[in-house]
């Protein structure tokens, strides 16, 4: 092991091998080694069975440069001997080694499709969700459409202008009930006109979320309608007492509104970037409260958190058509807006008017943060399923092409296809093996590529 | 000189049969690989040194096709001539 051997260890070796003499064996080894010096002074070469080929061979002689000088000198040619050992003694030696085998590496080209593979699943994801929430929406508006329509029929007579839109969906349920407070709230209304310019900038804003006005008085609408009248009177001992002179139903709920709508504000502030909700929440409660005031507190949860899910359906409608919508909203909300300012004029307070307008401006803010958040993630969504490359086919022969210098499938996967992420189909359509190994002049058939889904 | 007129020679050179000499020689290179295989070194002066190496894995490319290969490390069996006897062929 790792011993250095010299002349005489070989011929003892050789001598216990072959079970002759050390001397005998020495002489041998000498006669060996000097036979084949002077066989490859006279022939060059000298080949022995199981050990090898000892040759002499030239070097040439070549020019170089000296070192420390940088002259130009040349390197004479001279013979030199070399020794190519015999299979079986490479086999032997090598034997500890012989498991390894040499291995293709293949580095660059496998990466490319589990990416793409990724690509997919994530489309499928995305896409699927966006569906259900349709239906949502179209199912959900329909209801809604019909019931509220009751409240704004009221006002009908003092706000002209929106009308003819409500009307058509008028509720037969209840038109007897709200008929006999409408004479009621009457007078209080007619006061309430001019006070509508001062919420104004509200009205523009809500036109955009429709969907969520129409929705909240759709719950309550036939239970609280019977309500109102049984409840009225108590509050007004209550809470109103100096408005009892006016119209003895309609101020409690009104003032309870103002309060109980400045609440909700508040809350769907914190909760959601429930936007315009918050304004909406404020108009809308005079028309809900008239059903609510006393199970009030268990519906405005139900209430708030019906916004806020209908807020979200809403955010995504927003983007889309809300054209027909929006017409029937925007008269329900400036109804909603008359009623409020009725409020406020019946109870003279006019803070909270104030306080609706001062809040106006910061949902309008988070209104448009929201949506442009909204549409990066949809744009973002859409960058990734344009990205997908493997909805494509091969279809045919189109051009063939002759390979440039410096040339690779992706540089000419962009010239044909302008994108060069479709330069697997080039590699797969010409069966090549090694896509890095173009070379130059190397015909390359540009396949068709059509569409595999519609 | 080829396998059998380097027996011949030796041979005649130790006054041995042919035979006795092919099998003197199949002896010694028998020796020659028992001892590389372990590790051995074989100094003979006035000849050279008959030993092993180490060659470390490598790449290396198919220039044809540009295939690339990890070849794996392999022991070879060396042999790195005298100085003696490369200045006999030098002059």
């Amino acid at each position: 092991m790792d011993a250095k051997l010299n002349h005489s260890d070989l011929s003892a070796l050789l001598a216990k091998e072959l079970n002759i003499s050390n001397t005998k064996s020495e002489q041998f080894t000498k006669a060996f080694f000097d036979l084949i010096i002077e066989g490859l002074a006279t022939d060059g070469i000298v080949k022995i069975n199981g050990l090898g080929t000892f040759k002499v061979t030239d070097v040439a002689s070549r020019g170089s440069v000296d070192v420390n000088t940088g002259a130009k000198i040349e390197i004479k040619g001279h013979k030199k001997l070399s020794f190519v050992p015999a299979e079986s003694l490479k086999d032997e030696v090598n034997r500890p080694f012989a498991m390894f085998e040499p291995v293709e590496v293949d580095d660059t080209y496998q990466d490319e499709e589990p990416v793409n593979e990724v690509v997919d699943e994530t489309i499928v994801s995305v896409e699927q969700p966006s569906v259900p929430v349709d239906e949502i929406e179209e199912e959900i508006p329909v209801e809604e459409t019909v019931l509220p329509v009751e409240q704004p029929s009221v006002p009908v007579e003092e706000i002209e202008e929106e009308m003819p839109a409500e009307e058509t969906v008028l509720p037969v349920e209840q038109p007897s009930v709200p008929v006999e407070e409408i004479e009621e709230e009457m007078p209080v209304e007619d006061t309430v006109l001019p006070v509508e310019h001062s919420s104004a900038p509200v009205e523009e804003i809500e036109e955009e979320m429709p969907v969520e006005e129409t929705v909240l008085p759709v719950e309550q609408p036939s239970v609280p309608v019977e309500k109102v009248e049984e409840e009225v009177p108590v509050e007004d001992n209550d809470i109103a007492d100096t408005v009892l002179a006016d119209a003895a139903t309609v101020p409690t709920p009104e003032k309870v509104v103002v309060e109980s709508a400045d609440d909700i504000k508040e809350h769907t502030k914190e909760t959601k970037p429930a936007e315009p909700v918050a304004v909406k929440v404020a108009k809308n409660q005079p028309i809900e409260e008239k059903p609510k005031e006393k199970g009030g507190k268990k519906w405005l949860v139900i209430v708030v958190l019906f916004i806020a899910v209908v807020l979200i359906i809403g955010n995504r409608l927003i983007s889309g058509d809300t054209g027909q919508v929006s017409d029937q909203a925007s008269s329900a909300e400036v109804n909603a807006v008359s009623s409020d300012n009725r409020s406020a004029n019946e109870t003279k307070t006019p803070e909270t008017v104030d306080v609706q307008e001062e809040i106006v401006p910061e949902v309008i803010e988070e209104v448009y943060t929201f949506e442009m958040v909204d549409e990066l993630a949809s744009r973002n969504v859409r960058s990734i399923t344009v990205a997908d490359t493997l909805h494509y086919v091969s279809a045919g022969e189109w051009h063939v092409h002759k390979v440039a210098e410096d040339e690779t499938l992706v540089k000419i996967a962009n010239k044909y296809y302008g994108d060069k992420r479709l330069w697997p189909y080039l590699a797969k359509y010409n069966n090549l093996a090694n896509p890095n190994g173009l070379s130059k002049n190397m015909e390359i058939v540009v396949p068709m590529l059509k569409a595999r889904r519609q | 000189m080829n396998n059998k007129e380097f027996i011949t020679k030796l041979a005649k050179r130790c006054k041995l049969s042919p035979a006795e000499a092919a099998s003197n020689v199949e002896g010694l290179v028998a020796a020659i690989t028992e001892g590389l295989k372990e590790n051995d070194q074989f100094n003979i002066s006035g000849f050279g040194v008959i030993e092993v190496k180490m060659r470390k894995e490598r790449l290396s490319v198919n220039p044809k096709t540009g295939q690339r290969f990890l070849v794996p490390p392999k022991v070879v069996p060396a042999f790195r001539p005298s100085n003696k006897l490369k200045d006999k062929f030098n002059g």
